[in-house]
Protein backbone atom coordinates (compact mmCIF):
# COMPACT_ATOMS: atom_id res chain seq x y z
CA UNK A 1 0.00 0.00 0.00
CA UNK A 2 2.80 2.74 0.63
CA UNK A 3 3.54 4.90 -1.65
CA UNK A 4 0.59 4.26 -3.98
CA UNK A 5 -1.82 7.02 -4.52
CA UNK A 6 -5.77 6.59 -4.11
CA UNK A 7 -8.34 8.70 -5.72
CA UNK A 8 -12.20 8.61 -5.65
CA UNK A 9 -13.55 7.00 -8.11
CA UNK A 10 -15.39 8.92 -10.18
CA UNK A 11 -18.90 7.41 -10.86
CA UNK A 12 -19.55 7.06 -7.63
CA UNK A 13 -22.08 9.25 -5.79
CA UNK A 14 -21.49 10.43 -2.28
CA UNK A 15 -24.65 11.52 0.16
CA UNK A 16 -24.06 13.15 2.66
CA UNK A 17 -26.45 12.37 5.62
CA UNK A 18 -25.01 14.16 8.34
CA UNK A 19 -25.02 12.98 11.13
CA UNK A 20 -25.60 9.91 9.99
CA UNK A 21 -22.50 9.82 7.85
CA UNK A 22 -22.74 9.07 4.23
CA UNK A 23 -23.43 6.81 1.93
CA UNK A 24 -21.52 5.46 -1.24
CA UNK A 25 -23.10 4.08 -4.51
CA UNK A 26 -21.45 2.86 -6.94
CA UNK A 27 -23.74 2.07 -10.04
CA UNK A 28 -21.81 -0.52 -12.13
CA UNK A 29 -21.79 -2.71 -9.23
CA UNK A 30 -25.02 -2.15 -7.33
CA UNK A 31 -22.88 -1.57 -4.24
CA UNK A 32 -23.17 0.82 -1.40
CA UNK A 33 -21.58 1.45 1.51
CA UNK A 34 -22.24 3.66 4.69
CA UNK A 35 -19.23 5.96 5.80
CA UNK A 36 -19.05 7.34 9.46
CA UNK A 37 -18.13 10.65 9.45
CA UNK A 38 -14.05 10.19 9.96
CA UNK A 39 -15.08 8.10 6.71
CA UNK A 40 -16.87 11.01 4.95
CA UNK A 41 -13.71 13.18 5.66
CA UNK A 42 -11.57 10.64 4.15
CA UNK A 43 -13.67 10.57 0.87
CA UNK A 44 -13.16 14.31 0.79
CA UNK A 45 -9.73 14.27 0.69
CA UNK A 46 -9.96 11.36 -2.16
CA UNK A 47 -11.25 13.84 -4.67
CA UNK A 48 -7.50 14.48 -5.25
CA UNK A 49 -4.99 11.92 -5.16
CA UNK A 50 -3.54 11.14 -2.04
CA UNK A 51 -0.94 8.74 -0.51
CA UNK A 52 -1.95 6.70 2.79
CA UNK A 53 0.64 8.85 4.34
CA UNK A 54 -1.34 11.79 3.31
CA UNK A 55 -4.20 10.61 4.51
CA UNK A 56 -2.80 10.06 7.95
CA UNK A 57 -1.28 12.65 7.74
CA UNK A 58 -4.47 14.53 7.64
CA UNK A 59 -6.40 12.40 10.12
CA UNK A 60 -3.22 12.82 12.86
CA UNK A 61 -4.02 16.95 12.39
CA UNK A 62 -8.05 16.80 12.28
CA UNK A 63 -7.38 14.54 15.38
CA UNK A 64 -4.86 15.66 17.88
CA UNK A 65 -5.28 12.08 20.08
CA UNK A 66 -3.97 10.47 17.89
CA UNK A 67 -0.57 8.76 17.02
CA UNK A 68 0.71 8.66 13.56
CA UNK A 69 1.02 4.87 14.34
CA UNK A 70 -3.05 4.33 14.80
CA UNK A 71 -3.44 7.51 11.90
CA UNK A 72 -1.77 5.24 9.54
CA UNK A 73 -3.79 1.87 10.66
CA UNK A 74 -7.19 3.68 10.25
CA UNK A 75 -6.00 5.03 6.97
CA UNK A 76 -5.26 1.83 5.65
CA UNK A 77 -7.61 0.32 6.97
CA UNK A 78 -10.39 2.57 5.44
CA UNK A 79 -8.74 2.22 1.92
CA UNK A 80 -8.76 -1.63 2.65
CA UNK A 81 -12.57 -1.84 2.53
CA UNK A 82 -13.43 0.77 -0.31
CA UNK A 83 -10.84 -0.07 -2.78
CA UNK A 84 -11.59 -1.34 -5.69
CA UNK A 85 -15.39 -0.50 -6.09
CA UNK A 86 -15.66 3.13 -4.65
CA UNK A 87 -11.66 3.62 -4.50
CA UNK A 88 -9.03 3.28 -7.01
CA UNK A 89 -5.75 3.02 -7.55
CA UNK A 90 -4.19 6.12 -9.13
CA UNK A 91 -0.37 5.44 -9.15
CA UNK A 92 0.52 8.04 -11.93
CA UNK A 93 -1.91 10.77 -10.90
CA UNK A 94 0.10 12.16 -7.94
CA UNK B 1 -61.33 -0.25 19.48
CA UNK B 2 -58.50 1.40 21.41
CA UNK B 3 -59.20 4.08 23.65
CA UNK B 4 -55.66 5.83 23.59
CA UNK B 5 -55.34 9.17 21.73
CA UNK B 6 -53.41 8.89 18.71
CA UNK B 7 -51.41 12.23 18.08
CA UNK B 8 -51.52 13.92 15.38
CA UNK B 9 -48.59 14.34 13.76
CA UNK B 10 -46.75 17.34 11.86
CA UNK B 11 -47.46 15.97 8.47
CA UNK B 12 -44.86 19.20 7.02
CA UNK B 13 -42.06 16.91 9.55
CA UNK B 14 -40.72 13.81 8.27
CA UNK B 15 -39.78 10.94 10.49
CA UNK B 16 -37.05 10.63 11.79
CA UNK B 17 -33.98 9.37 10.06
CA UNK B 18 -35.37 9.83 6.89
CA UNK B 19 -33.00 9.88 4.23
CA UNK B 20 -32.43 13.36 2.68
CA UNK B 21 -33.61 12.28 -0.72
CA UNK B 22 -35.13 8.92 -2.52
CA UNK B 23 -32.84 6.19 -3.43
CA UNK B 24 -35.17 5.00 -6.21
CA UNK B 25 -38.26 6.23 -8.56
CA UNK B 26 -40.64 4.84 -10.16
CA UNK B 27 -40.92 7.15 -13.24
CA UNK B 28 -43.94 7.19 -15.66
CA UNK B 29 -42.01 8.53 -18.90
CA UNK B 30 -45.04 8.49 -20.95
CA UNK B 31 -48.77 8.24 -20.56
CA UNK B 32 -49.29 6.80 -24.18
CA UNK B 33 -49.38 3.34 -24.56
CA UNK B 34 -49.95 1.04 -27.82
CA UNK B 35 -52.30 -0.93 -25.89
CA UNK B 36 -55.45 -0.81 -24.20
CA UNK B 37 -55.08 -3.47 -21.44
CA UNK B 38 -58.40 -4.13 -19.64
CA UNK B 39 -56.54 -3.94 -16.14
CA UNK B 40 -54.07 -1.37 -16.37
CA UNK B 41 -53.79 0.77 -13.15
CA UNK B 42 -52.26 3.97 -15.34
CA UNK B 43 -55.41 4.52 -17.14
CA UNK B 44 -57.02 6.72 -14.72
CA UNK B 45 -54.04 9.09 -15.53
CA UNK B 46 -53.36 9.02 -19.26
CA UNK B 47 -56.20 11.17 -20.03
CA UNK B 48 -55.73 15.30 -20.44
CA UNK B 49 -51.99 15.35 -19.25
CA UNK B 50 -48.67 15.29 -22.08
CA UNK B 51 -45.88 13.90 -21.70
CA UNK B 52 -43.34 15.72 -20.46
CA UNK B 53 -40.46 16.55 -22.90
CA UNK B 54 -36.80 15.39 -23.07
CA UNK B 55 -35.35 18.13 -21.13
CA UNK B 56 -37.93 18.29 -18.62
CA UNK B 57 -36.57 14.80 -17.84
CA UNK B 58 -32.76 15.14 -18.37
CA UNK B 59 -32.93 17.98 -16.00
CA UNK B 60 -35.18 15.97 -13.34
CA UNK B 61 -32.08 12.99 -13.60
CA UNK B 62 -29.43 15.94 -13.19
CA UNK B 63 -31.17 17.25 -10.07
CA UNK B 64 -31.91 13.10 -8.86
CA UNK B 65 -27.54 12.56 -9.28
CA UNK B 66 -27.17 15.85 -7.64
CA UNK B 67 -29.31 14.44 -4.67
CA UNK B 68 -27.58 10.54 -4.76
CA UNK B 69 -30.45 8.85 -6.02
CA UNK B 70 -29.43 5.57 -7.15
CA UNK B 71 -32.31 3.21 -9.05
CA UNK B 72 -34.88 4.70 -11.06
CA UNK B 73 -37.59 2.58 -12.84
CA UNK B 74 -39.18 3.47 -16.34
CA UNK B 75 -42.71 2.53 -16.85
CA UNK B 76 -46.02 4.45 -18.78
CA UNK B 77 -47.75 4.08 -20.12
CA UNK B 78 -45.60 1.81 -22.52
CA UNK B 79 -41.71 2.89 -21.89
CA UNK B 80 -40.74 1.66 -25.42
CA UNK B 81 -42.75 4.22 -27.23
CA UNK B 82 -40.47 7.24 -26.41
CA UNK B 83 -38.07 8.12 -29.40
CA UNK B 84 -36.23 9.53 -26.92
CA UNK B 85 -35.99 6.44 -24.35
CA UNK B 86 -32.11 5.91 -25.47
CA UNK B 87 -31.52 9.29 -24.65
CA UNK B 88 -33.63 10.16 -21.45
CA UNK B 89 -31.28 6.81 -20.22
CA UNK B 90 -28.43 7.75 -21.15
CA UNK B 91 -29.40 11.05 -18.72
CA UNK B 92 -29.74 8.55 -15.85
CA UNK B 93 -26.37 6.58 -16.67
CA UNK B 94 -24.90 10.28 -16.55
CA UNK B 95 -26.10 10.57 -13.41
CA UNK B 96 -24.63 7.89 -11.63
CA UNK B 97 -27.93 6.06 -11.37
CA UNK B 98 -29.03 2.05 -12.93
CA UNK B 99 -32.23 1.98 -14.29
CA UNK B 100 -35.09 -0.51 -15.07
CA UNK B 101 -37.76 -0.50 -17.40
CA UNK B 102 -41.46 -2.43 -16.98
CA UNK B 103 -42.92 -2.56 -20.60
CA UNK B 104 -45.74 -4.66 -22.69
CA UNK B 105 -42.80 -6.25 -24.50
CA UNK B 106 -44.61 -5.41 -27.91
CA UNK B 107 -42.38 -2.78 -29.18
CA UNK B 108 -39.11 -4.48 -28.69
CA UNK B 109 -37.17 -5.21 -31.72
CA UNK B 110 -33.34 -6.00 -32.79
CA UNK B 111 -33.08 -2.67 -32.85
CA UNK B 112 -34.49 -1.99 -29.40
CA UNK B 113 -32.20 -4.63 -28.32
CA UNK B 114 -28.89 -3.78 -29.81
CA UNK B 115 -29.33 -0.15 -28.40
CA UNK B 116 -28.50 -1.57 -25.21
CA UNK B 117 -24.79 -2.09 -26.31
CA UNK B 118 -24.05 1.03 -26.24
CA UNK B 119 -22.20 2.70 -23.70
CA UNK B 120 -22.98 2.00 -20.21
CA UNK B 121 -26.76 1.43 -21.13
CA UNK B 122 -26.40 -2.81 -20.47
CA UNK B 123 -24.24 -2.48 -17.22
CA UNK B 124 -26.87 -0.31 -15.53
CA UNK B 125 -30.20 -1.92 -16.54
CA UNK B 126 -31.09 -3.90 -13.17
CA UNK B 127 -33.95 -5.57 -15.66
CA UNK B 128 -36.40 -5.22 -18.36
CA UNK B 129 -40.13 -6.43 -16.91
CA UNK B 130 -42.50 -8.06 -19.76
CA UNK B 131 -45.75 -8.49 -18.92
CA UNK B 132 -47.06 -11.78 -19.85
CA UNK B 133 -50.67 -12.54 -18.84
CA UNK B 134 -50.82 -16.04 -20.85
CA UNK B 135 -49.34 -18.90 -22.35
CA UNK B 136 -51.05 -17.95 -25.88
CA UNK B 137 -53.13 -15.54 -27.67
CA UNK B 138 -56.21 -16.84 -26.39
CA UNK B 139 -55.53 -16.16 -23.40
CA UNK B 140 -53.38 -13.07 -23.06
CA UNK B 141 -55.53 -11.38 -25.70
CA UNK B 142 -58.32 -11.43 -23.98
CA UNK B 143 -57.36 -8.62 -21.96
CA UNK B 144 -55.81 -6.97 -24.37
CA UNK B 145 -55.66 -5.88 -28.26
CA UNK B 146 -55.12 -8.93 -31.03
CA UNK B 147 -51.45 -10.05 -31.81
CA UNK B 148 -50.62 -8.96 -28.39
CA UNK B 149 -48.99 -12.09 -27.27
CA UNK B 150 -46.96 -12.68 -29.99
CA UNK B 151 -45.45 -9.37 -30.00
CA UNK B 152 -44.82 -9.42 -26.16
CA UNK B 153 -43.47 -12.88 -26.20
CA UNK B 154 -41.56 -12.24 -29.48
CA UNK B 155 -40.26 -8.91 -26.84
CA UNK B 156 -39.27 -11.24 -24.44
CA UNK B 157 -37.50 -14.25 -25.81
CA UNK B 158 -35.15 -11.03 -27.90
CA UNK B 159 -34.43 -9.48 -24.86
CA UNK B 160 -33.40 -13.07 -23.28
CA UNK B 161 -31.53 -13.92 -26.40
CA UNK B 162 -29.40 -11.09 -26.10
CA UNK B 163 -28.28 -12.31 -22.70
CA UNK B 164 -30.21 -9.04 -21.14
CA UNK B 165 -31.39 -9.20 -17.37
CA UNK B 166 -35.21 -9.91 -18.40
CA UNK B 167 -38.11 -11.06 -16.05
CA UNK B 168 -41.95 -11.09 -16.81
CA UNK B 169 -44.69 -10.17 -14.48
CA UNK B 170 -47.95 -12.24 -14.70
CA UNK B 171 -51.21 -10.18 -13.60
CA UNK B 172 -53.73 -12.90 -12.49
CA UNK B 173 -56.97 -12.11 -13.50
CA UNK B 174 -60.33 -14.37 -14.19
CA UNK B 175 -58.98 -14.98 -17.75
CA UNK B 176 -55.61 -16.76 -16.87
CA UNK B 177 -56.60 -18.12 -13.50
CA UNK B 178 -56.80 -21.84 -15.38
CA UNK B 179 -53.77 -21.02 -17.46
CA UNK B 180 -50.97 -20.23 -14.73
CA UNK B 181 -49.84 -24.05 -15.12
CA UNK B 182 -49.15 -23.17 -18.95
CA UNK B 183 -47.63 -20.02 -18.43
CA UNK B 184 -45.50 -21.41 -15.19
CA UNK B 185 -44.22 -24.36 -17.85
CA UNK B 186 -43.60 -21.11 -20.65
CA UNK B 187 -41.75 -19.17 -19.22
CA UNK B 188 -39.54 -21.23 -16.69
CA UNK B 189 -39.28 -24.40 -19.20
CA UNK B 190 -39.41 -22.91 -22.41
CA UNK B 191 -38.57 -19.38 -22.47
CA UNK B 192 -35.55 -20.08 -19.80
CA UNK B 193 -36.62 -17.46 -17.36
CA UNK B 194 -34.98 -18.06 -13.69
CA UNK B 195 -37.72 -17.03 -12.67
CA UNK B 196 -41.27 -14.85 -12.68
CA UNK B 197 -43.13 -12.69 -10.74
CA UNK B 198 -47.15 -12.44 -10.15
CA UNK B 199 -49.54 -10.09 -8.60
CA UNK B 200 -53.19 -9.80 -9.12
CA UNK B 201 -55.67 -7.02 -11.07
CA UNK B 202 -56.80 -4.57 -8.73
CA UNK B 203 -60.35 -2.65 -8.86
CA UNK B 204 -58.21 0.42 -10.35
CA UNK B 205 -57.55 2.04 -13.76
CA UNK B 206 -59.10 0.45 -16.25
CA UNK B 207 -60.05 -2.61 -14.40
CA UNK B 208 -62.93 -0.12 -13.08
CA UNK B 209 -64.84 -0.15 -16.29
CA UNK B 210 -64.40 -4.05 -16.82
CA UNK B 211 -64.09 -5.18 -13.22
CA UNK B 212 -66.51 -8.21 -13.82
CA UNK B 213 -64.54 -9.52 -16.27
CA UNK B 214 -61.24 -9.64 -14.82
CA UNK B 215 -61.36 -8.96 -11.50
CA UNK B 216 -61.28 -12.41 -9.22
CA UNK B 217 -63.62 -13.75 -6.87
CA UNK B 218 -63.34 -14.49 -3.64
CA UNK B 219 -63.53 -17.97 -4.53
CA UNK B 220 -61.33 -17.75 -7.56
CA UNK B 221 -58.72 -15.88 -5.26
CA UNK B 222 -58.59 -18.71 -3.33
CA UNK B 223 -57.75 -20.89 -6.18
CA UNK B 224 -54.88 -18.68 -7.45
CA UNK B 225 -53.84 -19.12 -3.81
CA UNK B 226 -53.53 -23.04 -4.33
CA UNK B 227 -52.74 -23.10 -8.05
CA UNK B 228 -49.37 -20.73 -7.37
CA UNK B 229 -48.34 -22.28 -4.11
CA UNK B 230 -48.01 -25.30 -6.12
CA UNK B 231 -46.75 -24.06 -9.02
CA UNK B 232 -43.74 -22.57 -6.26
CA UNK B 233 -43.05 -25.93 -4.99
CA UNK B 234 -43.35 -27.77 -8.61
CA UNK B 235 -40.72 -24.78 -9.80
CA UNK B 236 -38.46 -24.81 -6.63
CA UNK B 237 -39.11 -21.34 -5.18
CA UNK B 238 -38.94 -19.74 -8.85
CA UNK B 239 -41.92 -18.11 -8.56
CA UNK B 240 -42.41 -14.74 -6.27
CA UNK B 241 -45.00 -12.19 -5.54
CA UNK B 242 -44.80 -8.77 -3.18
CA UNK B 243 -48.48 -8.70 -3.81
CA UNK B 244 -51.48 -10.76 -5.00
CA UNK B 245 -52.79 -14.67 -4.67
CA UNK B 246 -48.96 -15.92 -3.69
CA UNK B 247 -48.07 -13.21 -1.71
CA UNK B 248 -51.14 -13.67 0.49
CA UNK B 249 -51.06 -17.69 0.20
CA UNK B 250 -47.64 -17.11 2.18
CA UNK B 251 -48.82 -14.68 4.66
CA UNK B 252 -51.87 -16.60 5.78
CA UNK B 253 -49.45 -19.78 5.85
CA UNK B 254 -47.44 -17.54 8.13
CA UNK B 255 -50.11 -16.62 10.49
CA UNK B 256 -51.16 -20.03 10.71
CA UNK B 257 -48.00 -21.18 11.52
CA UNK B 258 -47.36 -18.34 14.49
CA UNK B 259 -51.04 -19.06 15.45
CA UNK B 260 -50.42 -22.90 16.09
CA UNK B 261 -47.77 -22.06 17.88
CA UNK B 262 -49.40 -20.11 20.60
CA UNK B 263 -48.33 -16.40 19.11
CA UNK B 264 -50.88 -13.39 19.29
CA UNK B 265 -48.39 -11.28 16.84
CA UNK B 266 -45.61 -11.27 14.55
CA UNK B 267 -42.79 -8.83 14.67
CA UNK B 268 -43.76 -5.21 12.89
CA UNK B 269 -47.18 -5.85 12.34
CA UNK B 270 -50.14 -4.99 14.41
CA UNK B 271 -49.58 -1.68 12.57
CA UNK B 272 -50.62 0.08 9.50
CA UNK B 273 -47.01 -0.37 8.18
CA UNK B 274 -47.85 -2.47 5.13
CA UNK B 275 -46.13 -0.40 2.59
CA UNK B 276 -42.06 1.04 3.95
CA UNK B 277 -41.90 2.08 -0.11
CA UNK B 278 -42.06 5.70 0.93
CA UNK B 279 -39.29 5.65 3.18
CA UNK B 280 -37.01 4.96 0.09
CA UNK B 281 -38.78 5.74 -3.00
CA UNK B 282 -41.37 8.47 -4.55
CA UNK B 283 -42.87 8.45 -8.29
CA UNK B 284 -42.69 11.20 -10.85
CA UNK B 285 -46.29 10.89 -13.47
CA UNK B 286 -45.56 11.37 -16.60
CA UNK B 287 -46.48 15.05 -16.61
CA UNK B 288 -44.07 15.90 -14.10
CA UNK B 289 -46.61 15.71 -10.74
CA UNK B 290 -43.96 14.18 -7.75
CA UNK B 291 -46.59 11.94 -5.62
CA UNK B 292 -45.57 9.23 -3.27
CA UNK B 293 -46.09 6.13 -5.59
CA UNK B 294 -47.41 5.47 -9.03
CA UNK B 295 -50.72 3.21 -6.84
CA UNK B 296 -51.32 6.68 -4.98
CA UNK B 297 -51.58 9.48 -8.36
CA UNK B 298 -54.25 11.64 -6.06
CA UNK B 299 -51.55 12.45 -3.43
CA UNK B 300 -50.46 15.28 -4.97
CA UNK B 301 -46.16 16.47 -4.10
CA UNK B 302 -45.29 18.91 -6.34
CA UNK B 303 -44.78 19.33 -9.59
CA UNK B 304 -41.22 18.42 -10.99
CA UNK B 305 -39.19 21.96 -12.58
CA UNK B 306 -41.29 23.93 -10.61
CA UNK B 307 -41.12 22.31 -7.14
CA UNK B 308 -38.01 21.13 -5.19
CA UNK B 309 -37.69 17.43 -5.24
CA UNK B 310 -35.67 17.57 -2.20
CA UNK B 311 -37.63 19.58 -0.70
CA UNK B 312 -41.44 17.68 -1.05
CA UNK B 313 -39.62 14.26 -0.27
CA UNK B 314 -39.14 15.13 3.29
CA UNK B 315 -41.87 18.01 3.57
CA UNK B 316 -44.90 17.25 1.20
CA UNK B 317 -47.75 16.35 3.78
CA UNK B 318 -48.62 14.27 0.94
CA UNK B 319 -46.30 11.38 1.42
CA UNK B 320 -45.42 12.14 5.24
CA UNK B 321 -49.71 10.66 5.35
CA UNK B 322 -48.35 7.72 3.89
CA UNK B 323 -44.89 7.49 6.23
CA UNK B 324 -47.22 8.33 9.39
CA UNK B 325 -49.47 5.33 8.90
CA UNK B 326 -46.90 2.95 10.29
CA UNK B 327 -47.86 4.62 13.37
CA UNK B 328 -51.53 3.62 13.43
CA UNK B 329 -52.43 0.52 15.54
CA UNK B 330 -55.12 -1.38 13.83
CA UNK B 331 -57.17 -2.03 16.40
CA UNK B 332 -57.81 1.77 16.15
CA UNK B 333 -59.80 1.58 12.49
CA UNK B 334 -63.25 0.56 13.47
CA UNK B 335 -63.13 -2.45 11.00
CA UNK B 336 -60.60 -3.89 13.29
CA UNK B 337 -60.74 -2.96 16.58
CA UNK B 338 -61.90 -6.35 17.64
CA UNK B 339 -59.90 -8.79 15.50
CA UNK B 340 -57.94 -11.19 17.42
CA UNK B 341 -55.69 -11.10 14.32
CA UNK B 342 -54.93 -7.41 14.35
CA UNK B 343 -51.35 -8.30 15.55
CA UNK B 344 -50.80 -10.26 12.53
CA UNK B 345 -51.69 -7.56 10.32
CA UNK B 346 -49.76 -4.74 8.46
CA UNK B 347 -52.91 -3.55 6.59
CA UNK B 348 -51.99 -3.82 2.68
CA UNK B 349 -51.23 -1.44 0.30
CA UNK B 350 -52.27 2.25 0.38
CA UNK B 351 -52.65 2.02 -3.22
CA UNK B 352 -54.96 -0.15 -3.09
CA UNK B 353 -57.28 1.33 0.03
CA UNK B 354 -57.12 4.22 -1.84
CA UNK B 355 -58.51 3.12 -5.01
CA UNK B 356 -61.29 1.32 -2.99
CA UNK B 357 -62.25 3.63 -0.41
CA UNK B 358 -60.55 6.87 -1.17
CA UNK B 359 -59.04 6.62 2.11
CA UNK B 360 -55.86 6.44 3.10
CA UNK B 361 -55.83 5.12 6.57
CA UNK B 362 -57.47 1.78 6.60
CA UNK B 363 -57.25 -1.63 5.89
CA UNK B 364 -57.46 -3.81 2.69
CA UNK B 365 -59.75 -6.43 2.63
CA UNK B 366 -57.86 -8.30 0.09
CA UNK B 367 -55.14 -8.73 2.82
CA UNK B 368 -57.44 -9.50 5.64
CA UNK B 369 -57.10 -13.08 7.52
CA UNK B 370 -60.40 -12.44 9.53
CA UNK B 371 -62.56 -11.85 5.88
CA UNK B 372 -60.13 -15.24 4.69
CA UNK B 373 -61.15 -17.24 6.99
CA UNK B 374 -64.46 -16.16 6.83
CA UNK B 375 -65.32 -14.76 10.35
CA UNK B 376 -65.89 -11.21 9.19
CA UNK B 377 -68.82 -10.79 6.88
CA UNK B 378 -68.60 -7.67 4.16
CA UNK B 379 -65.40 -5.85 3.40
CA UNK B 380 -66.56 -2.18 4.75
CA UNK B 381 -63.67 -0.19 5.53
CA UNK B 382 -64.72 1.64 8.02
Amino acid sequence: MSGKTYRANDVVSCVDEGEDGAMLYNPDTDESVLLNPSGLTIWTLLTSPRTIEEIAGHLAAANPGLTSEQARKDAEQFIQSVVPDFVIEAPNEH
Amino acid sequence: MSTEALTVPDLTVPPTGLSRAPRELSLCVTGRCNLKCRYCFYADEMTGRSDLPTERWLALFDELGGLGAQRVTLSGGEAFLREDLFELIDGIIANRMRYAILTNGTLVSQDTVEAFDEGKRRLRLNYVQVSIDGSRAEVHDQSRPPKSFDRALSGLRMLKQAGLPVTVRVTVNRTNLDDLPNIARLLIEDVGLDGFGTNEVEQMGSARCYGESVVLTPAERLRAMDILTELNEQYEGRINAQAGPLAMARHFAKIEESLAQGKNGLPGRGMLNSCGGCLTKMAVLHDGTMVPCDLLPTLTMGVIGLHSLAEAWRSSPAINAVRYRRKIPLTSLPTCHDCTYAGFCSGGCPGSVMAKYELLNARDPLVCYRIFKGEEPGDAAV
